[in-house]
């Protein structure tokens, strides 16, 4: 009976005018979404590749010089897009994927293409991810919203009950026969996005195919959700029209008001400094010395050199540094950065733990929204979440506490303070590895989602337990 | 087979329904007559468990319909005064979805069949809906309920809609179920196909079974009086 009622809603459905024109809209949407992430990601991934190859180049060709001149001139990290970015572009557009790697500083990520864009793009970026989260529970809501509503006001409901049909059999038939109509469109989208997957840039990790399973999980998942409570809603509203007037109201309530009231509300809750509050903190603190910290990045600067030149004064037995057998310029420099390296990691870290917190704050919102937990694990899959971000800045600030250690090293080695116009060549330019970036695994990605990902399946669970429940209270008249 | 007891249904402060005895055997068909809102619909409504009823009962086969709804409708087919289907399926479609669903096994021939038993034109057949007339949308509603093979019919005003021709077919039918030992409820305004069909007239007045009538010993004139009588209070 099932299969009959399933057969019965697919024909209705693709037949309807309704139905062909929003699967045209919608395939037409989707395909342009991926033709633009398929873009983004190519021009994104060719720049930052030929990017990172040119600075490497420059790097280890740049002119003889003094090493410390030479970390002064610096190297760049870029950070090249993994192959789901087309399918979600997560926060990438806010963060930045390219840091300055200089002596003495410690930079921020700075190519943000959200600094570039018109006002308009505050209102995302269009991404499949973006189609499949926003406006596919659109396209369900205008496809189901009369499924059973509309029957009763038909009367076809009447004729339907009346030959014995269970509700529940009449709930699993349609929500089949939707779902079919549906997979008319988004299988086909997804063997394309495969297919494209295949195509695009290389699976470094070897978890490109579970993480689109993955995705297929939780956003099959998702779409459930919505279609059970488009059904549900259907069958216990008293008409056609006031079913569309509270999904829609649901949809735009969970789509876009949550979203922005939980990251307001998690601003508020839990502040963080702004970039130039931060690096001031960060500036002051490698002068003064961390509070509470033990050890030496407890002294502040000048004690702290003052320590380690007395410390290499007593073990030379000498008495002043011009007859240390070591440039005290390159050591004094190195300390710093050393000392420069924990104290930043130490504040980063306490931001990071701010954004942590921000973030499941607005996890916790997202109770009232499917979508908001979906986002966190969609942006996490397709490699371009926060944790992502954390890694890549992570990764290249070890890189340059490396070079410039490197490079300081080669200078205290070399030169000293009666001559210090050490000059090296590429030969030591090149002892500098190349940066490469590796992103997070998968479980490393996910790691700090299980409550999105329980709250999805709690939004799935719960909206299956409205359906039936509305089965039982569904009337006929 | 059809049979109410003590039947009361009541919306708000207004009763639909008061006090309604009333059993329909097998091979007998027993026609409701009433104005409107005298509680004939509500009647129906009741044995199909659309609506539960405040006091009472209602059974079907022996079965309670409150108890148990799904099996009671095993046993009855339902045509109602307005025949709605799916717009955008043939006749043929919407009876075999229909039949399908009350558990008919109809093959396409049967079901081509059944529309002509029913005076469904053969060039309709294949046609979507949207294009029939309600007269025509009758006529499937009523091969639907065929199909259904029922041992009991609820016809709530079947023949609106239908033209006198057709209505004078739809009366042959039923007296064709009825020798086949169907047992029938119709609720029509149609005094004449109501003597013409019925076995039993009953006149419904503010919720109340006010009079009954045996076909046989009435005539058509007495009929119209009477009924006419009962509606003046």
């Amino acid at each position: 009976m099932i299969t009959t009622i399933a057969k019965k809603e697919f024909i209705c459905l693709v037949r309807d005018g309704r139905f062909r024109w929003i699967a045209a809209i919608m395939a037409l949407l989707l395909l342009t979404s991926l033709w633009a992430g398929l873009n983004r990601y190519q021009s994104l991934s060719d720049v930052q590749i030929a990017s990172q190859a040119t600075t490497e180049e420059q790097w280890v060709n740049q002119d003889d010089k003094n090493p410390h001149t030479a970390a002064h001139f610096g190297n760049y990290a870029f950070k090249a897009p993994g192959p789901l970015f087309f399918f979600d572009i997560g926060i990438s557009n806010y963060v930045g994927s390219t840091i300055w790697l200089e002596a003495h500083k410690t930079n921020f990520a700075k190519n943000r293409p959200a600094q570039d864009n018109g006002g308009l793009s505050r209102f995302g970026e269009l991404t499949p991810a973006l189609i499949l989260q926003l406006l596919v529970p659109l396209m369900l809501i205008l496809l189901g919203f009369s499924s059973f509503s509309g029957e009763r006001d038909s009367g076809t409901l009447r004729q339907l009950v009346s030959l014995g049909t269970g509700a529940n059999q009449l709930l699993w038939g349609k929500l089949l026969g939707v779902a079919i109509a549906m997979s008319l469109i988004l299988v086909p989208y997804i063997l394309i996005c495969s297919l494209v997957l295949s195509f695009v840039g290389e699976d470094t990790t070897g978890e490109l195919g579970i993480r689109g399973w993955l995705l297929c999980l939780f956003y099959g998942l998702y779409i459930v959700t919505y279609l059970l409570l488009t059904l549900g809603v259907s069958a216990v509203a008293k008409s056609a029209k006031s079913t569309l007037v509270i999904l829609v109201g649901f949809w735009a309530f969970a789509s876009f008001i949550i979203p922005r009231v939980a990251s307001d509300v998690s601003k508020i809750l839990t502040p963080t400094l702004s970039y130039a509050a931060f690096y001031k903190n960060v500036k002051d603190t490698g002068w003064n010395g961390l509070e509470g910290a033990e050890g030496d990045i407890a002294l502040s600067r000048n004690a702290h050199l003052k320590k380690v030149r007395l410390g290499l004064l007593e073990e030379y037995g000498v008495s002043s540094i011009k007859d240390l057998p070591v440039y005290w310029t390159g050591v004094s420099m190195q300390t710093v950065e050393e000392r420069d390296y924990i104290i930043n990691n130490k504040l980063m870290e306490e931001l990071r733990q701010s954004f942590q917190i921000q973030q499941r704050q607005r996890d916790l919102i997202g109770f009232l929204s499917p979508v908001l937990a979906l986002r966190s694990i969609s942006m996490a899959l397709a490699g371009t979440s926060l944790v992502d971000q954390e890694k890549f800045i992570q990764s290249a600030h070890d890189y340059r506490i490396d070079m410039i250690r490197d490079m300081n090293t080669e200078l205290i080695n070399n030169a000293t303070m009666k001559d210090s116009l050490y000059v090296a060549d590429s030969e030591t330019f090149s002892m500098v590895a190349p940066y490469h970036y590796t992103a997070p695994r998968i479980d490393e990605s996910l790691g700090q989602l299980t409550y999105n990902i329980v709250l999805v399946f709690l939004w799935f669970v719960f909206s299956l337990l409205f359906a039936l429940r509305s089965m039982r209270r569904l009337t006929v008249l | 087979m059809l049979e109410a007891n003590s039947l009361c249904k009541v919306y708000g402060n207004t009763v639909a329904v008061k006090d309604l005895d009333l059993k329909v055997g097998p091979g007998e068909i027993y026609c409701m007559l009433g104005a409107n809102g005298a509680g004939k619909t509500t009647t129906v409504n009741c044995f199909l468990n659309f609506i539960e009823p405040t006091s009472g009962n209602v059974k079907i086969n022996g079965i309670d319909v409150q108890k148990k709804p799904m099996e009671t409708k095993e046993h009855v087919a339902y045509i109602p005064e307005n025949v709605m289907l799916y717009r955008n399926m043939s006749g043929l479609e919407n009876l075999r979805y229909f039949a399908t669903l009350g558990g008919s096994g109809c093959t396409e021939g049967d079901c081509h069949d059944l529309l002509a038993r029913c005076g469904l034109q053969p060039d309709a057949v294949g046609k979507d809906v949207v294009g029939y007339s309600k007269g025509m949308r009758q006529k499937v509603g009523i091969a639907i309920a065929l199909a259904k093979r029922a041992g009991a019919v609820l016809l709530d005003e079947p023949t609106s809609g239908l033209d006198p021709k057709s209505s004078n077919e739809f009366s042959e039918l039923l007296l064709q179920l009825s020798s086949e030992n169907v047992a029938i409820f119709m609720v029509t305004h149609d005094l004449f196909r109501a003597k013409e069909t019925g076995t039993r007239l009953g006149i419904m007045r503010q919720g109340e079974l006010v009079r009954e009538l045996d076909a046989e010993e009435v005539s058509h004139s007495e009929v119209e009086k009477i009924y006419l009588e009962e509606m003046k209070y």
